[in-house]
């Protein structure tokens, strides 16, 4: 595990992300029908130990149909992970950083470079921020804006938005 | 290396699974489904909703123990290849022996260096990914839940990391392989 300052910084800024998350979904819950309700997850992981960070549930009608489920800031490609969890599906959202992790790739003979290329990990990473991973279109990465996240939550609880 | 995308056979096997999961929690909660001869039998329908979701979860961290398979026997397959063309060094004798110890050695050899085998042609901070990615899988593979979790990832960035990986790999091999050096006169 990471020295402590580390360690408080990198659950500090998770936390940061995920309350903006929560933030902009609470903003995006403009139906009468909609509503939120704040909890808290323990989260165990080797890289900072445990700690704690907000959940949030999302409520239709008074009856839960989906939850942003924190999953952990220590994450594959990318700087921490929420789940939107309904009662239909499941789907990843992940905190990519701007340029979504640049690759470079070199092809040489011997000593003899014969190509260098860079590309991003995900395309269409312009800033940083909340993104998923469409399954069905592996490597592009969609930036969560109210009409994504109106799909994403359609698509995990069958929710139909008027 | 076989086949242009070894891995995506994995992923549609996912993408249909996904949407079978889906099916069933619909006809689950919009009507009476016929439960006899499954293992929801006699099982109250929130049950039911609710095995099915853990089921689901689980479901994500299998395929990439999956997509690792897949992954890793290419890459060993990629190098048992290779490891061919020890056969015909001098002397033959010498060289034969060789190519029997490293063939038959290879399939033990750690996962981390075989992926640092190919740091020349693969950027590293992917090949650290994937180093990642084969923690995660001895994770879920163990399933020690007193372990705290390694870093974490989801089916599709997995697949995104690996089939990149094959796929400089399949790229490097291409250009090696046209642009070979004339012998010497």
């Amino acid at each position: 595990m990471m020295d402590e300052t580390n360690r408080q910084e990198l659950i500090r800024d998770f936390r940061q992300h995920v309350n903006t998350l929560y933030h902009s979904v609470r903003e995006w819950l403009d139906s009468p029908n909609l509503s939120a309700k704040a909890g808290s997850v323990h989260l165990n992981e080797e890289a900072v130990g445990r700690y704690e960070v907000p959940l949030l549930s999302i409520l239709a009608h008074g009856r839960q149909i989906a939850e942003l489920r924190p999953v952990g800031l220590s994450i594959v490609g990318a700087r921490g992970r929420v789940d939107l969890v309904g009662t239909f599906d499941s789907i990843p959202l992940l905190y990519l950083l701007q340029g979504g992790g640049a690759i470079t790739s070199t092809v040489s003979a011997g000593e003899k470079v014969l190509d260098r290329s860079s590309r991003p990990l995900f395309h269409g990473v312009q800033r940083s921020g909340w993104y998923w991973i469409e399954d069905k279109k592996v490597g592009v990465a969609r930036l969560l804006d109210r009409s994504l996240f109106q799909e994403v939550l359609a698509r995990v609880s069958d929710y139909e938005w008027r | 290396m076989s086949g242009d995308d070894p891995l995506a056979s994995v992923l549609a096997i996912y993408g249909l699974a996904t949407d079978c999961f889906r099916i069933a929690q619909r006809a689950i909660a919009n009507r009476p489904v016929r439960l006899e001869g499954t293992v929801f039998r006699g099982m109250r329908r929130a049950s039911v909703e609710k095995r099915i979701a853990l089921t689901r979860a689980e479901l994500d961290a299998l395929v990439v123990v999956g997509l690792w398979a897949v992954f890793e026997r290419h890459l060993r397959e990629y190098l048992r290849a290779k490891g061919r063309s020890v056969r015909t060094a001098r002397p033959r004798v010498v060289a034969r022996a060789l190519h029997h110890h490293t063939d038959r050695e290879m399939e033990y050899w750690k996962a981390d260096d075989v992926l640092d085998i190919f740091k020349g042609i693969v950027d590293p901070s992917l090949i650290g990914n994937a180093k990642q990615i084969k923690d995660y899988r001895d994770w879920v593979a163990h399933r020690n839940p007193r372990r705290p979790s390694p870093t974490k990832t989801d089916p599709t960035s997995a697949y995104t990391v690996l089939q990149q990986i094959l796929q400089r790999v399949t790229t490097s091999e291409r250009r090696a392989t046209t642009r070979r050096p004339s012998p010497a006169r």
